[in-house]
């Protein structure tokens, strides 16, 4: 998936513990065989490139990720669109750095956006695209879905205690390291990576992070980052970063990209409405201003000690 | 590209079908896969409307471990494909295995699904080695048709019977070498035995190489079959590294090889005969006529009793060789398949970030396929062979003369070599046509293979009688025997 996976295993049986962590890793592969946009077998080139003239059966699995991306980009209000494609190849995000587009262009890529392009045959498991053109693309969720599936491996397994990645943006702690509550996850200052603003501890939780330092591009002193609003075809402002915490990794990862795009009141009501969430968010403060940390919903965040912050939480508004 | 996005399908039709221009027998998946790479707007449109009236095919399938699933998996994706039922004895396959096909009835024994389902159309069988011979059987005499997991059985006596089983019943056996139904392979045989760019095929390396234990690690809570937990869960979950059931690594990795060489071979020695009469002959697989090889338990000393390293050379009739490496400790150069010819070599993989490579050796200027990465064509005035002459990192590396890739279209490659095995096994049904790896390719296999481990196992050259590879039964014996090396005097 164009990204590090990494499993940490806490236990004794060395032999078995590596062995582990390779059926989960091998689990990985599997998944970008099927879902990869980069692999023209996989069951996402295969819609992509088909989905226009006939219903594509995929398999089971990959129609439920799909349906649950689509459940997903409603309750966000399509802040999170697994259609978005055209859009990120517009702004040159695809495989490159970012670019300024054409309004027309934007305009043009939003028209074959939107979910509502995506129809659904549950008895087929089967997905047709509505428009030639349409594309479906899931790297806001893949890597999440990916940590799910390797999770559930190694329970499977029989494996209690466990911490894996795909690519340090989404994180699971599969039960908690031998003697402690749980997997200690840092949440880092965005203008400063080496600097952690605060510990959150994960026990059977995810936590997925998006940035505007992962990817982006400065035009006319502007930063424009690589999370795009499908709403409005521009790139999202006004948040450093986004975190979510959730039991799903495949929501964390989605929802935190939702969150990045939606900003604090859009995250707010999300977090009311499913209280098993919880969000970490750092906003553009202003020119000059303290890092302001917003934490909402479910979520024991523990601020580093001297960082020069202040911290909100909704019981503060 | 832009050439060859202009050969329009109807063009390529006009022709009668790319597989006569590329002069090739292609099973009908890959024609219809090269097909689509050159029209794909135009393939989708048909199969649209060939989904639409695609016939049911009802499939049942044995085994459902994680080749069992993979194979499910490309199965489930097929247009007017069903899976009406599984059978397998671990709750945790069938568990998997219904994620896949949550409609199939479960079975925990294969001959209760043949009497109690009857509406099955084809079975697939991808269990432990020992038990093919006779779940194949069982299935044909049902009347059923069979996609059997390579390795085809665990002995070659077994290979004869599921043969003999499906001429008789007339029923139809193929046998899951994918790469026989790979677009890339397609490519890569009709430039050793229809342009013969290469020359004469002296020499054939191949490895399959892993930095991997090959032991999958047990579940803390007990395997169970139907909630019973299943006594030895080890012996079961990893069969492969046991001798009741596995024929080792020459068996589960090599085979594949063993079958691309003998396919591949048997097509040059027909360029060659074309060569030298000027008449055309058809292509038939070469088979070794002796082995000599070493192996041994030697680095996961963890109670395995099959060897975790294996070396061995075949020797074939007109002097090729084919040397063979399987080893678990160190992936070095992965997994392929080098023909070396006069004129150049040609490397084959199913590793997409290797993809197939040629090169040429000194002193030859003009090799034919440089006219190909030129734009010059091959089907109706356009260029079919995509030809990428790019000099590559491995080129390189080997400080060989000019390394050229060898890459189909990427749209040719949007339905892997495993799904269109598959898929043409699915169309063998429904048109009841005979496949095209079929149980005496599957066969010359198992032959290929067992006396390499018999070579191995007694330290000795073992030779390799024609009628070992004949399905009817003879007077003299069909075993490979233990030879002296000076019994063979075929080669010149």
């Amino acid at each position: 998936m164009g990204t590090t996976f990494e499993v940490i295993l806490a236990g004794e049986d060395l032999a078995f513990l590596e062995g582990a962590a390779n059926e989960a890793l091998d689990e990985v592969e599997r998944l970008e065989a099927r879902l990869s946009h980069y692999i023209p077998a996989s069951d996402v080139c295969d819609l992509n490139l088909r989905g226009a003239f006939e219903p594509v059966r995929v398999e089971p699995a990959t129609f439920d990720l799909l349906r649950r991306a689509v459940f997903l980009g409603r309750i966000t209000g399509g802040a999170f669109d697994c259609t978005a494609g055209p859009l990120v190849k517009c702004w040159g995000f695809f495989r490159g750095t970012g670019r300024m587009p054409e309004p027309e262009a934007v305009e043009e890529a939003r028209s074959r956006v939107g979910s509502h392009l995506l129809e659904f045959d549950p008895a087929e498991h089967s997905v047709r695209l509505l428009r030639e053109g349409v594309e479906v693309h899931l790297g806001g969720i893949g890597k999440g879905y990916a940590v799910d599936r390797m999770a559930e491996v190694l329970r499977g397994l029989g494996v209690e205690s466990a911490l894996m990645h795909g690519g340090r943006s989404t994180i699971y702690g599969l039960g908690a390291p031998p003697d402690e509550p749980a997997w200690e996850v840092g949440i880092t200052d965005p203008r400063n990576r080496e600097t952690r603003v605060g510990v959150v501890g994960l026990r059977d939780r995810a936590l997925s992070t998006s940035g505007d330092y992962e990817q982006f591009f400065e035009w006319d002193g502007r930063r424009y980052s690589h999370v795009l609003d499908p709403r409005t075809g521009e790139p999202a402002q006004g948040m450093w970063s986004a975190a979510i915490l959730a039991e799903s990794a495949t929501d964390t990862d989605a929802l935190s990209t939702a969150a990045f795009v939606l900003g604090e009141a859009g995250t707010r009501e999300i977090c009311e409405q499913y209280p098993e969430l919880g969000a970490i968010l750092i906003p553009d403060p202003g020119p000059g201003n303290t890092l302001n940390v917003v934490v909402l919903g479910n979520v024991d965040l523990r601020l580093e000690d001297g960082a020069d912050l202040t911290r909100r939480t909704a019981a503060d508004e | 590209m832009s050439e060859e996005k202009n050969v329009s399908r109807r063009d390529v039709l006009k022709q009668g079908s790319l597989a006569a221009a590329f002069g090739l027998t292609l099973p009908v998946s890959v024609a219809r896969a090269v097909e689509a790479a050159q029209d794909p707007k135009g393939a989708a449109a048909d199969a649209a409307k060939a989904a639409k009236s695609a016939q049911k095919v009802r499939i049942a399938w044995i085994g459902t471990g994680t080749q069992g699933r993979n194979d499910l998996s490309k199965l489930v994706k097929m247009p007017g494909v069903e899976i009406v039922a599984i059978a397998d004895i671990r709750d945790d396959c069938i568990k998997e295995a219904l994620k896949l096909a949550p409609n199939a009835k479960v079975f925990f024994d294969h001959r209760k699904m043949l009497e109690q389902q009857k509406d099955i159309d084809g079975v697939g069988i991808a269990s432990p080695l020992d038990l093919h011979a006779q779940q194949a059987i069982d299935c044909l005499e049902a009347g059923k048709a069979v996609y059997g997991e390579k390795m085809m059985a665990y002995t070659v006596e077994d290979a004869k019977r599921m043969v003999r089983t499906a001429e008789r019943t007339g029923k139809i056996l193929q046998i899951g070498h994918q790469r026989r139904y790979s677009v890339e392979y397609h490519h890569a045989y009709d430039l050793v035995a229809n342009k013969g760019y290469f020359g004469q095929i002296t020499h054939v390396r191949a490895q399959w190489n892993r930095r991997n234990n090959w032991r999958r690690p047990l579940p803390k809570d007990p395997i169970t079959t139907n909630g019973v937990p299943i006594k030895d869960a080890d012996r079961l979950a990893n069969w492969r590294l046991y001798r009741k059931r596995s024929q080792g690594l020459m068996a589960e990795l090599g085979s594949h090889q063993i079958d691309v060489t003998n396919w591949f071979l048997g097509g040059n020695m027909s360029f060659l005969h074309r060569e030298k009469t000027g008449k055309d002959v058809a292509a038939h697989d070469l088979h070794p006529i002796a082995v000599v090889g070493v192996g041994g338990v030697d680095y996961w000393k963890d109670g395995r009793e099959v060897f975790d390293n294996v070396q061995v050379i075949f020797e074939y009739p007109n002097g090729q060789k084919l040397c063979y490496q399987s080893i678990e400790m160190n992936q070095h150069d992965g997994y392929a398949e080098e023909f070396m010819g006069r004129n150049g070599t040609l490397v084959t993989s199913e590793d997409k970030n290797t993809g197939s490579l040629m090169f040429r050796e000194p002193g030859i200027q003009e090799f034919g396929f440089e006219k190909f990465s030129q734009g010059k064509t091959e089907v109706g005035g356009k260029q079919a062979i995509k030809l990428d002459a790019t000099a590559t990192t491995s080129q390189d590396k080997r400080g060989s003369t000019s390394g050229q890739k060898l890459a189909s279209d990427p749209t040719a490659a949007a339905k892997d070599n495993w799904y269109l095995s598959l898929e043409d096994w699915v169309d063998c049904i429904r048109t009841n046509r005979k496949p095209f790896c079929d149980g005496r390719v599957g066969l010359a296999d198992v032959v290929c293979v067992l006396a390499a481990n018999e070579a191995m196992e007694k330290g000795t050259r073992v030779a390799i009688p024609k009628e070992a590879f004949q399905v009817e039964r003879t007077t003299a014996s069909a075993k490979p025997t233990v030879a002296p090396a000076k019994a063979v005097s075929l080669r010149k």
